[in-house]
């Protein structure tokens, strides 16, 4: 076994876990995969393009305020809720699903590679596709909403205002997003055999969150993520059940133990993985 | 145990059952070096064997060792094995060649080792031409030479094929043949299955025959034969005196059917004692100055065997 570190160390796992995402990555940026993505990543693009367009052809520019509140209502109930959300679904349940359906699993489990390690480098691969597309989506829609508010305004809120700052805040969102649903997509696709009932179940959990009493909030991961908000919403005026927001830090730390749980949890169960074509 | 213990592929009373559905059981095995096959009709257990011991299944009970190895602990075991599917199926995409280095890089080898690999097993399989196109394109006979690639790329102890020359036209069987003889030469586990049964009996150092999941007999085929009490073993003999040899074999108690040749020039005799036969072939043969062209077992071959044990089984059921 020349060339190789030595078997269980760091070393190995590491080159391991980067030569599984350089097979990985790309599936979901390019090919016929990428499709309904680039779909869901443009949406609020083409919505914030169509406002801009709207505006430059006579219509009054946009306060900057009101700007703000408008992108922290459609990053909520679009980007995070559904874009995020489904596209989370697209990549992360196909990891290993996908695979199963095309039968070239048994590739990777007949590799001297520790499932475990497999397991986090499909995640950290899907992850990176999920975050170049949804982080530069949020990013987009972000420059096109503040634009107009005219070249003034724009160029002042984000020199001299909390332009940067709360861009950058709701990329880290997304991104926060991208772990959290993506570990229990990955969770989802590996435990269940078709995945798209239980994902519409915790898509209703996730839109309902706003009703759940204050404890079972917390065990959702838009609770999370709407507590970093840096233009806090108002949560539904009906039945609505208002909790007070998670401290920034508890939010994140929150975010992370969660996608460590679920994936350990993941992990184990592809440990036991059988490779059974004809019967899924 | 997890290591190279031994040099034995080891089955220890292993089962398994898909629900109620029996894959194989009871299974006790040992394998040693050299080339293997595993014959069988549809649905007899071969390609659950080699998934138990590729641990792509797990069995339902009994143990399992490669060369003292769990299969289920692959980050130990797939450097020592190497394991060419019946499935047809590759990931979307790929090269030959990115198909075989993809996997190496995931063996944690640096770029250049997996590379230097890669270019040797393409070398092998006769590949390195077409490694730059996509396998989409690829005949059936070339898909399965890629795929043959990628199981040996990390120069495996035990090399496990599961229908290996299925799709391949007779120059690249033959060619394949050759390679996997060199394989077994160095000392390697050859594991083929395959319905083919004139390639299995040309090549196996050892055949395991299994039907309904049950393994049947197992051992290279002319100890496999004599094993076989209830079906008498045939012998063919050539000569000039076919038969007055006819007639002088047939006072013996043991030989229980004699065959005439059409051109009277061969005798197909059938006896319960092979061995006592030959010693009193010896004798007839000088009494009665017959000149033998040739003496041959008739059914010593894996076609022979497996119609016993398995055609045979299978219409008394």
């Amino acid at each position: 076994m020349t060339g190789l570190p030595e078997q269980g160390s760091m070393a190995l796992w590491l080159r391991q876990i980067r030569a599984v995402i350089s097979l990985e990555w790309q599936r979901y940026l390019f090919g016929r995969r990428a499709i309904p993505l680039y779909l869901l990543a443009l949406m609020p693009v083409a919505g914030f393009v169509a406002n801009l367009t709207v505006r430059t052809f006579g219509v009054e520019p946009l306060e900057t305020s009101e700007a703000m509140t408008v992108f922290s209502w459609s990053f909520n109930l679009l980007t995070l809720r559904f874009v995020v959300f489904f596209g989370c679904v697209t990549i992360f349940t196909n990891l290993f699903r996908a695979e199963i359906a095309s039968k070239s699993l048994h590739y990777y489990f007949l590799v001297p590679i520790r499932r475990e390690v497999l397991t986090i480098g499909k995640y950290l691969a899907g992850l990176i596709s999920a975050m170049i597309l949804f982080s530069l989506s949020t990013i987009m829609s972000y420059m096109l909403l503040f634009a107009s508010t005219g070249s003034e305004a724009m160029s002042r809120w984000f020199s001299q205002g909390n332009g940067i700052s709360h861009m950058l805040a709701y990329v880290g969102i997304t991104i926060l997003g991208c772990l959290g649903y993506g570990a229990v997509f990955l969770g989802i696709g590996v435990f269940f055999k078709n995945p798209v009932i239980p994902a519409v179940l915790f898509y209703g959990l996730e839109m309902a969150n706003f009703m759940l009493p204050v404890l079972l909030k917390k065990f959702s991961v838009v609770h999370y993520l709407n507590s970093l908000m840096p233009v806090p919403i108002t949560e539904g005026a009906f039945f609505a059940v208002i909790a007070e927001p998670t401290p920034a830090w508890i939010a994140i730390i929150g975010i992370l133990v969660f996608t460590a749980l679920v994936l350990t949890a993941t992990a184990l169960v592809v440990r036991r993985m059988e490779i059974k074509y004809t019967t899924e | 145990m997890d290591g190279l213990g031994n040099n034995l592929v080891v089955f220890r009373n292993v089962s398994k059952f898909y629900g109620d559905v029996l894959g194989v059981n009871r299974v006790d095995l040992s394998i040693p070096a050299g080339i293997t096959s595993l014959v069988g009709p549809n649905g007899s257990g071969k390609t659950t064997l080699m998934n138990l011991m590729t641990g792509l299944i797990r069995p339902t009970q009994g143990e399992i060792e490669m060369l003292g190895y769990r299969p289920d602990r692959p980050e130990n075991c797939f450097h020592h094995i190497g394991y060419c599917t019946q499935f047809d199926s590759f990931p979307a995409g790929v090269t030959g060649r990115k198909f075989i280095l993809g996997y190496l890089r995931v063996f944690g080898y640096e770029p250049a080792e997996a590379n230097r690999l890669t270019e040797e097993a393409l070398v092998k399989v006769n590949m390195a031409d077409a490694a730059d196109r996509r396998i989409a394109a690829y005949s059936k006979g070339m898909r399965q030479r890629i795929k043959l690639a990628q199981a040996i790329a990390h120069r495996p102890d035990i090399l496990i094929l599961d229908e290996p020359l299925n799709g391949l036209d007779p120059m690249a069987r033959a060619e394949i043949i050759d390679l996997f003889r060199l394989l077994a030469d160095e000392g390697q586990h050859i594991i083929i299955s395959s319905h083919i049964l004139h390639e299995v009996d040309m090549i196996s150092h050892r055949v395991l025959i299994l039907n309904q999941g049950y393994v049947m007999a197992d051992g290279d085929i002319r100890s496999v034969r004599t094993e076989m009490k209830t079906h008498p073993r045939q012998i063919l003999i050539r000569c000039d005196k076919a038969t007055l040899l006819a007639s002088s074999a047939l006072q013996f108690n043991h030989v229980v059917e004699i065959k005439m040749h059409e051109d009277r020039q061969g005798v197909l005799i059938s006896t319960q004692d092979a061995e006592a036969f030959y010693g009193i072939l010896n004798r007839i043969i000088l009494e009665h100055d017959i000149n033998v062209e040739s003496v041959t077992a008739a059914d010593e071959d894996v076609f022979a065997v497996y119609r016993y044990l398995v055609t045979e089984e299978g219409d008394n059921q």
